[in-house]
């Protein structure tokens, strides 16, 4: 099928359309971000701590203990969350594609990268996450880092299951009977039948991602607290509860759109290129 | 079945070493000096060295691993730098509330799941199904920890109904300890859990409702009741055993959330707490710990399956 007309498919579609939409909201949110945001999301002001949202005022979510907009912090925080989301899904895709028809191929490092895989699934992945974090540091490149490493070890079973499905057909067993190359199979023969399981997979990653970021940033272990994310406003929020509710209200509505639209889209990615299963 | 039991009991010691072993690898590889921590500022290096001294750490990674590992399959945990008792303690201590806060947030999740995703199913297409599955959606998409936020404000702040935080023990007081682990659990449960039960339940009745044997039973004119108790739910319920077993890591990650938020005074809190305090021995005392429930809950359910399943065979 050709790229547009695929495009079509999936975008010309009430869950599509709307999944589509937000995350497009978003993508122009996070990228002109300094011309919607109406403060300096780092600039601290001792004389307006903690105001309430107020459409007609100049805050207009409100301020936090530094008297910082949220709106601006909010709208900020698009920029780390797509960011993380892409990343991920980039660098588990691309990890755990390397890494499914390697092993679904050479029966020889099989053994050695499942056992691997093995051992890291026994830890759950937030857990993972958590530790790595601890280890390597607050910072963005390291939430990254973390969350790839968590994420990789189920997404390669999957890979490597769809790879050895199709390793079976005639067709690979064709191939090799023609002399072509091991490396040459599993490119030209193995990877394009499994490519609508990688996009959905890889998919449903930047939505975990999203989700995984805000929570370690939530628990301190994520992202450095003064940058704006929307784990971190969250986290600030938490302490405050009682006598700020809004500083907590709004960046989860933000996530929660977010993880909604790819969400839709993932599930519609589903509907069109992977039409046999029912979930 | 012995055999079965025996070979993945088998199969569960190289995973445990690997466990360890890579947890022992991430703190010893890892930047920074234990002792910076271990000692005031104004400690002397002769201080810091006696202190290394103390703790073995003087000595080659290999030589501390194989130290490490010994006292690991002995059950010794080592000792908490920040509690000042030995992790294997702290661990027991922490391990009610995190138990009962995971079975509690289990039952929830079936409870709205199962007859969420049957309902789904017996009424598809129809409105009822659009709306179940868009809660479902919802449930999937929102982030756990800000529906924690939202519910201890609403009930907590707003109705004043329940505690905020805080915990009683089981054996002190069963009543309390729900009424303090209801909204946790609550949060656990239906945040991605019930929407995922959900959505697998809905999806295997609907496929079960099509099989050959169903036509048959309906044509040999039993009552809907029957054919959908009897005939179709028992088979449909199969795959829905997986997924809760398969919950069970994301239940772990995410009660280390939950027990933050509520101040549960769990395992998931000792976790985060020692990575706070850069407690070294108790954050890796905790992590093993997880990993081992993990490990062991997903062997239960693989042998749950043979129980129920009598046409699956592991030999």
């Amino acid at each position: 099928m050709k790229t547009s007309k695929l495009l079509y498919k999936i975008f010309v579609n009430p869950r599509g359309i709307i999944g589509g939409s937000i995350l497009l909201i978003f993508v122009l949110i996070a990228i002109f971000a300094p011309f919607i945001a109406t403060h300096d999301p780092y600039e601290i002001n001792a004389w307006a701590r903690y105001l309430r949202p107020d459409l007609r005022a100049e805050n207009l979510l409100g301020t936090d203990r530094f008297g910082r907009d949220l709106f601006s912090r909010i709208i900020y925080g698009s920029r780390i969350s797509l960011i993380v989301g892409v990343s991920i899904m980039v660098t588990t895709s691309l990890a755990s594609t390397f890494l499914g028809l390697v092993a679904a191929y050479y029966s020889r490092v099989d053994n050695i990268i499942m056992r691997i895989i093995d051992g890291m699934m026994a830890f759950p992945p937030l857990v993972l996450a958590i530790v790595l974090m601890a280890m390597l540091g607050p910072r963005l490149s390291n939430v990254i880092i973390a969350l790839t490493i968590s994420y990789v070890p189920s997404f390669t079973r999957v890979v490597r299951s769809s790879a050895l499905s199709i390793k079976q057909f005639e067709f690979v067993e064709a191939a090799r009977s023609i002399g072509l190359p091991s490396w040459k199979i599993v490119l030209k023969h193995i990877l394009p039948n499994c490519w609508a399981t990688i996009i959905i997979m890889g998919t449903l990653r930047f939505g975990y991602a999203v989700l995984a970021e805000a929570a370690l940033s939530f628990l301190g272990v994520g992202i450095h607290p003064e940058v704006p994310s929307w784990g971190t406003i969250l986290s600030a929020g938490r302490d405050v509860l009682r006598v700020a509710p809004w500083v907590s209200i709004f960046p989860g509505i933000a996530i929660f759109l977010v993880v909604l639209a790819i969400n839709l889209i993932g599930e519609r990615l589903r509907d069109v290129l992977d039409p046999l299963t029912l979930t | 079945m012995t055999v079965f039991v025996v070979r993945r009991l088998l199969f569960l010691i190289p995973i445990m070493i690997f466990v360890g072993t890579f947890v022992f690898l991430l703190i010893h590889i890892a930047p920074g000096d234990p002792t910076s921590y271990l000692l005031s500022e104004e400690a002397t290096e002769i201080q810091r060295q006696a202190m290394r001294e103390r703790l073995g750490l003087d000595q080659p990674l290999h030589i501390q691993y194989f130290r490490w590992f010994s006292r690991l399959m002995r059950g010794d945990l080592g000792e908490s730098i920040s509690l000042r008792q030995p992790v294997s303690q702290a661990l027991f201590q922490r391990l009610e509330p995190t138990f009962i806060l995971a079975i509690l947030s289990l039952t929830i999740a079936c409870l709205i799941g199962i007859p969420g995703g049957i309902i789904a199913a017996l009424k598809h297409d129809t409105y009822i199904d659009q709306i179940l599955m868009s809660i479902a959606m919802f449930g999937l998409c929102i982030p756990n920890f800000w529906l924690a936020l939202m519910l201890a404000l609403f009930f907590g702040v707003t109705l004043g109904w329940v505690p905020l935080v805080g915990y009683t023990p089981f054996l002190e007081g069963p009543v309390q300890n729900i009424i303090y682990l209801l909204i946790p659990a609550f949060v656990l449960g239906f945040s991605g859990r019930s929407a995922a039960i959900a959505r697998l339940t809905r999806a295997n009745v609907l496929e079960t409702m099509g099989k050959d044997y169903i036509r048959t039973a309906r044509s040999k004119g039993l009552s809907e009741r029957v054919v959908i108790f009897k005939h179709a739910l028992r088979n449909a319920m199969l795959p829905t055993i997986t997924v809760i077993g398969a919950s069970l890591g994301g239940l772990l990650g995410g009660a280390v959330i939950v027990e933050n938020i509520f101040s549960i005074p769990g395992i998931g809190q000792l976790l985060v707490a020692s990575v706070h305090r850069r407690d070294y021995p108790a954050l890796q005392g905790a992590v093993i710990f997880v990993a081992a429930i993990f490990v062991f809950a997903n062997l239960a359910v693989d042998i749950a399956y043979v129980f129920i399943d009598p046409r699956i065979r592991y030999d």
